[in-house]
């Protein structure tokens, strides 16, 4: 049981590296540009009659962690209940796989 | 969730094109069903929804109580319509999280949440939760999200 604790850490570790661009990187650049200029007509956004699409703001404007949002969270800094719930469910995946290979 | 005549208000939930409500299909045999005329209630709730763009899908929740008198709430859009309208899209992907028919960026996320954190069911949550709650709805209908 102990080694296939072992063997789902050492695939989840691998699954988590998914991204090229490691979190730190890419909030350095990022949060000195969003895709949309400041300015540009948010189309489609508006529900009322009397009402226009809402205009994109300058970046400074938006709330500081809005641009954090979209940040991988490696497994190490995620708090201490969602990591078990991760490796449970790793764990269970896991011996579900080799529950079906048996077959 | 139907309850039938006495006994405990019943809850109906519907989704209903702003201005437009009458079609028999959805409002009509769900309210019919529970006693309340038809009429009725798309009469109040097109006087209601009479600032909304025509059309607009407004999900609605229709109290009834047992003596077939009701009262309603009007939520905002749903959020998957939202985010297909601003990234210019009709349909979602056929296989979410594999395909990607279009993106937007966290601005569009930021005003969608906006809108969101006005209905009475999320004026407890905290808006950077909501954002997060949009981006997970981007995900499942494969809208991409960036910067």
């Amino acid at each position: 049981m102990f080694s296939r604790l072992a063997v789902a850490k050492r695939t989840s570790s691998i699954i988590s590296r998914g991204f090229a661009v490691s979190p730190r990187l890419r909030s350095a650049t990022a949060s000195s540009s969003s895709s949309i200029a400041p300015g540009t007509v948010l189309k489609g956004l508006n529900i009322y009659k009397e009402g226009k699409d809402p205009v994109a703001l300058e970046d400074k404007e938006y709330p500081e962690w809005l641009w954090t949002l979209l940040d991988e969270v490696p497994d190490e800094a995620k708090p201490e209940k969602e990591r078990q719930r991760l490796q449970r469910s790793r764990v269970i995946k896991e011996s579900n796989f080799m529950k079906s290979k048996k077959k | 969730m139907s309850k039938k005549g006495g006994g405990a208000a019943s809850i109906l939930k519907l989704i209903v094109p702003a201005g437009k409500a009458m079609p028999s299909p959805p409002v009509g045999p769900a309210l019919g069903q529970r006693g309340v005329k038809s009429m009725d209630f798309c009469k109040q709730f097109n006087d209601r929804t009479k600032d909304l763009v025509v059309e607009t899908p407004t999900p609605v929740a229709i109290y009834i109580k047992p003596d077939r008198t009701f009262t309603f709430d009007i939520k905002s859009p749903p959020t998957s319509w939202l985010l297909k309208r601003a990234a210019g899209v009709t349909k979602g992907a056929s296989q979410p999280g594999k395909q990607d028919v279009g993106t937007v960026s966290l601005k569009h996320i930021f005003s969608i949440s906006q809108m969101k954190a006005k209905d009475p069911a999320m004026s407890h949550i905290d808006l950077k939760s909501i954002c997060k709650s949009v981006i997970a709805t981007a995900k499942s209908v494969g809208i991409k999200v960036v910067q």
